[in-house]
């Protein structure tokens, strides 16, 4: 018989109870999770981003070569994903996969821009994966200079207006003078609102433009397919951010402009909010959030810090099931409960049709993270089409009563049981453990 | 605690209770349908509706130009693209009013960006966090089901916010067996979350099955528009159905070999609007479709054969009852000293003056309302009057 705490852990801080984890949980609940909280290292089965760039894009010159060097995106894509979601079915450290996913969308890159398509798991895998555990700071500086995110939020074009790329070039049309010709602003604005300080954070429209032009520079090395600072791009001079004065050093300028916003105090309340959100209510509680900010800003950011300090919090143990899982949570999810270990092109399919494409959110933003995002007329239907349909490829050897006590603990109410136990045929029963309220939540 | 017979009778009554109603004639606050289409990727409006009669026009687009053979002269100044043949004849109808040299209020060239001002109505790209639409539809009040449509997928964030809306997108999942869903019904019973949204998932499926939305839909969903436009489009028709929708239709970047992809879209345009104009023949008097593109493409021809990011560009409007036949214009004119930073069409109008007086003329919305809670910060975009007929 498991305990609260197993069901809690593994399937709330977890990616859903493979068969066999409750128990082997037992009740330790607590000390499962701590275990995970160590250093994570890249995957070794998904390509390096710059073999991987100089290999495709390594002799592109214009667009029209790029069209036709990005042919294979859509087979690697389909490489990478099956990699991807394979881990994520099968692993048995869940809780630090769900914080690659968590932090990897923060950081989010998306193939909505077909350019970026071929790095994004590599992205997850270099830039995020490595980091989250280490320092928010750290994170944050590798998402600035890899490859996917230079392509993605166009820095890799961003020109200082006084560098002297600028100077060089004959001058040509007219200056706006509220953007000068060559600067690209995206990233700059991105990072700050979504990446450290939030839309609340407090910046101006003066501070995205002097950090863009911190930014200039940050760019791409295409014969090595990594990250090259450019000191004929970047724009000279020193620059004001959020009252705070940054030399003109180079590359250190934005080092220490992203090391500077990695640790404020906004971005301190803004990451502790979105953990909350993540792991405990969609309104999360102030007390959880303060205690995450806090536990930020007194460890400098240390995130293995800030994520024991969130398996400490009472909140983010109530019994009750507060969080609507997303259609990536909810397939996966459904894919440990029967103990899957691969992963098939049609759970990919799915993903998109259930509206959560992998890497493939709309806009910079990332996925959404509360009930009124996922949970609609539409996206309901899908998700009870995808589990009549998932059910009905699966052996009939499975017993859904038995695997839903197995993976939903103390979670299984008995209207559930009771349904599961009245279903017409075994296929029917396995649908309806994918939809029990208990399993849609964690 | 009930025997185990009761309880099956509870949970079956409870799920016979919120099953949707298939028919039902409660009130609608309006009968009037608005159907927003987007051109996402810029469209060329100087393709598009061609201004033959600007002598700089084929000094300007030596190649690109069209060519008097593959155009409907309109006016005497502006043409229409041969491939736009049905909008041609809700022209000749007078249901056509077509707009140029228009744009937002955004002045860069990023897509994403441009997109979301167009669709946020704010004064600037990322202000808003949620749509024009939804705010506007918050102002029409509201009944059980809900009044807005998202077709196609994603709900795209003109239509995100606080009102509720319906969406419908063919899948390519098979549809649940009606045994199952009735008892998925009983299982999610007593979640009043999930089972509110199974039942409103229900009735939108049943809207869109009646509606002929059930086959599979050929090859990429998201590329067949004039397949969703027909679905949306009956949908809306509907006595008891939404009333206001989005569509999508792409195609229209064309940085590369313009001369062969933008014909093609430009058809595949024609094909979707003739569809929504088909399904919705039986309300087409009470009915307005407003077609627009986040921003329009250079005026000369890149070094690819096609053309880069703009500002300026077309629109159109049409209905039963649109005041068209003519083409509303301040022309600036395609000398060079003439264009937008030396390269695009220049903006001569606001793209919000046109959605303030769409909004205005088809739901009598106050121009007070509007600027205070639809499109807030656009006081120097006047609403356009006199879009429909009296």
């Amino acid at each position: 018989m498991s305990t609260l705490a197993a069901t809690i852990a593994a399937n709330r801080f977890g990616l859903g109870a493979r068969p066999g984890e409750l128990g082997e949980i037992g009740g330790a609940g607590y000390d499962w999770l701590l275990s995970q909280i160590k250093p994570q290292a890249a995957l070794p089965a998904l390509e390096n981003s710059g073999a991987r760039f100089k290999r495709l894009l390594g002799g592109v010159e214009n667009m029209a070569g790029i069209a036709a060097a990005l042919k294979p995106a859509r087979d690697l894509y389909i490489k990478d994903m099956t990699l991807r979601t394979q881990q994520a079915v099968t692993t048995a450290a869940p809780f630090a996969e769900r914080l690659v996913h968590f932090w990897s969308n923060h950081f989010a890159v998306s193939v909505d821009r077909p350019v970026v398509s071929p790095f994004v798991a590599a992205y997850e895998n270099e830039a995020i994966r490595p980091n989250i555990f280490g320092k928010f700071s750290d994170m944050v500086l590798a998402s600035a200079r890899h490859v996917a995110m230079l392509m993605y939020l166009d820095n890799v074009r961003s020109v200082g207006p006084g560098s002297r790329a600028v100077q060089r070039s004959s001058a040509m049309g007219n200056q706006r003078p509220q953007q000068p010709k060559g600067l690209n602003e995206n990233y700059a604005r991105e990072v700050m609102e979504l990446h450290t300080l939030g839309v609340d954070g407090g910046y101006t429209q003066a501070d995205v433009l002097s950090l863009a032009k911190i930014l200039t520079g940050w760019s791409l090395n295409r014969r090595v397919g990594g990250f090259e600072f450019k000191q004929g791009a970047h724009e000279p001079g020193v620059q004001t951010v959020m009252g705070t004065r940054f030399a003109n050093n180079g590359e250190q300028q934005g080092v220490a402009a992203l090391r500077y916003l990695a640790i404020h105090a906004a971005t301190a309340k803004h990451v502790a909010t979105k953990l909350a959100r993540h792991f405990i209510a969609d309104e999360p509680p102030a007390s959880a959030v303060d205690a995450l900010a806090g536990a930020f800003t007194r460890s400098g950011g240390d995130l293995a810090v800030v994520t024991r300090t969130l398996i400490d919090l009472q909140e983010a143990w109530q019994p009750q099931q507060l969080k609507y899982k997303s259609p990536q949570e909810h397939v996966i999810s459904s894919l440990r409960a029967i103990g899957s270990r691969t992963v098939e092109a049609s759970t990919l399919n799915s993903f998109e049709v259930l509206g959560q494409r992998s890497f493939g959110a709309p806009s910079p933003q990332g996925w959404p993270d509360t009930q009124a995002s996922w949970l609609s007329g539409d996206g309901l239907m899908r998700r009870v089409e995808w589990s009549q349909a998932f059910a009905k490829r699966l052996p009939s050897t499975l017993d859904a009563r038995r695997i839903a006590a197995d993976v939903l603990g103390s979670w299984l109410g008995g209207d559930t049981a009771f349904m599961l136990q009245g279903a017409p045929s075994n296929t029917e029963a396995l649908a309806l453990l994918f939809l029990a309220p208990e399993f849609q939540r964690r | 605690m009930t025997n185990h017979l009761d309880r099956r009778m509870f949970l079956a009554a409870l799920a016979a209770a919120t099953l949707p109603a298939r028919v039902s004639f409660a009130a609608m606050p309006t009968d009037k349908r608005f159907v927003f289409v987007i051109l996402r990727g810029a469209m060329d409006g100087l393709t598009a509706v061609p201004p033959y009669a600007d002598r700089a026009y084929k000094a300007a687009r030596p190649t690109l130009a069209v060519a008097e053979g593959d155009m409907t002269q309109l006016d005497g100044q502006f043409g229409l693209h041969k491939e736009l043949n049905s909008l041609a004849k809700l022209y000749a109808k007078k249901e056509l009013l077509v707009l140029h040299a228009v744009a937002t209020s955004y002045r860069d060239r990023s897509h994403f960006d441009a997109q979301n001002l167009l669709e946020g109505g704010g004064s600037a790209a990322h202000e808003q966090k949620d749509g024009w639409l939804n705010r506007a539809l918050g102002l029409l009040g509201g009944r059980r089901q809900p009044l807005g449509l998202a077709v196609g997928g994603t709900t795209p964030l003109v239509l995100t916010g606080a009102a509720p809306i319906a969406s419908y997108a063919p899948t390519a999942l098979p549809d649940a067996d009606a045994g199952f869903l009735e008892l998925a019904q009983r299982l999610m019973a007593n979640d009043p979350a999930l089972s509110q949204a199974l039942v409103s998932g229900m009735g939108s499926a049943d809207m869109a099955d009646a509606a002929g939305g059930n086959m599979a839909m050929p090859g990429n969903p998201r590329r067949n528009s004039s397949g969703l436009a027909q679905v949306a489009g009956k949908m809306l028709s509907a006595a008891d159905g939404p009333r206001l929708a989005v569509l999508d239709v792409g195609g229209w970047d064309t940085h590369v070999g313009q001369a062969n992809r933008l014909p093609q879209a430009l058809r595949q345009l024609d094909a979707t609007l003739a569809a929504l104009h088909q399904s919705m023949s039986a309300v087409w008097n009470d009915t307005m479709v407003v077609v627009v593109s986040e921003f329009g493409r250079t005026v000369a021809m890149n070094g690819n054969n096609g053309t880069d990011h703009g500002t300026a560009t077309a629109a159109f409007v049409m209905g039963g009852k649109v005041d068209g036949g003519r083409v509303l214009a301040n022309w600036p004119g395609l000398a060079s000293s003439q264009l937008y930073q030396g390269r695009d069409l220049a903006p001569t109008m606001d793209l919000r003056s046109l959605l303030k007086g769409a909004l205005q003329a088809q739901y009598g919305l106050s121009a007070g309302e509007i600027d205070r809670l639809v499109f807030p910060g656009s006081g120097e975009a006047l609403a356009l009057r006199d879009l429909v007929r009296a």
